[in-house]
């Protein structure tokens, strides 16, 4: 394989890494567990995707007017007006009516096993690609030296 | 492979000059069965998200019937060249595009990343298998055939497991 083709399949494992990771970080942002929070929630809305119950967008509205989408189990257990806040890290979420326990998700949890095993059979992928066309184009060569 | 083949500049999709242009070669069957394998891995641990491995799948899908289609437009003393820019640019190119369907067509309430993730991340898995393919020369009949195939195949089950 050429050094550009290398190049090549180190970017795609690569980009698959990346895609990999950004699945990570935006699941568990959703459990806000990794964020730290200090806001009022002004208002909050669920806005139905193609399975309603199953892939709905829990969205909570701040008082600086941006949005954060959380799970939907913290989604039910927060009000308007409530007042959060915590430290990265956290498992627990300080709120105007008490302490809430936060957990990571279902989604999550899939995720960080399936997104692990995909960036290695991509690795995999890529290592079998690069030496089968190393050896392939070797051959080629040797033929048209011999 | 015939001289006449390889100076076309086929072969054998990974097996090189000289290797049976009827089988297909195991880099390539790895690359084609990875992909499967992950849509199974989603389906088993997170079986209650079925859109996770319909934009995984689709992704994929997509990815490699637009990359088979620049296979079969470049001229065939320049495939050997041109497969890696393919791979990567046309990954690059359906990423793009899968961001704006995602944020216009199949956008129900907001762009959702992990949609956009899942469906690039299907796009990596395409370019690898595209570059398996291809990455010798232009692949053998077989090859060809299989990735139709595959190609197909995917879309068509990226688009049930996420609608369904």
């Amino acid at each position: 394989m050429r050094s550009v083709d290398l190049g090549v399949a180190a970017g795609l494992v690569a980009m698959a890494l990346v895609c990999a990771l950004g699945n990570l970080w935006v699941a568990a942002a959703r459990s806000t567990i990794p964020l730290s929070l200090g806001f009022e929630v002004d208002g909050k809305v669920c806005l139905h995707e193609k399975h309603p119950g199953i892939d709905d967008t829990c969205l909570l509205r701040l008082k600086d007017r941006a949005e954060l989408q959380v799970d939907k189990a913290l989604f039910d257990a927060l009000r308007p007006g409530d007042g959060l806040s915590k430290a990265r890290f956290d498992r627990t979420l300080g709120t105007s009516h008490g302490p809430v326990a936060l957990a990571w998700s279902p989604d999550f949890v899939g995720l960080s096993i399936v997104m692990p095993i995909a960036v290695a059979l991509a690795a995999l992928v890529a290592w079998r690609a690069a030496r089968a066309t190393r050896r392939a184009r070797g051959s080629a060569d040797e033929r048209r030296a011999g | 492979m015939t001289e006449g083949a390889e100076a076309k500049g086929e072969t054998a999709g990974g097996a090189g000059p000289g290797g049976d242009s009827r089988r297909v070669p195991g880099p390539v069957v790895l690359a084609g069965l990875a992909p499967l394998a992950v849509a199974g891995l989603y389906l088993l641990f997170l079986g209650h998200r079925s859109d996770y491995p319909g934009h995984f799948l689709a992704g994929f899908g997509a990815t490699l019937g637009m990359q088979g289609i620049c296979l079969l437009l470049c001229p065939r003393r320049l495939v050997a060249a041109w497969v890696g820019p393919i791979a990567i640019g046309g990954a690059i190119a359906c990423v793009g595009g899968g961001a704006c369907l995602e944020g216009t067509v199949f956008r129900y309430s907001i762009f959702d990343p992990i949609d956009f993730f899942n469906q690039s991340l299907g796009a990596a898995f395409a370019g690898l298998a595209f570059l398996s393919a291809a990455g010798a020369g232009r692949p053998s009949t077989p090859v060809l055939r299989a990735g139709v195939l595959l190609a197909f195949a995917t879309l068509a089950a990226g688009f049930f497991y996420a609608f369904r």
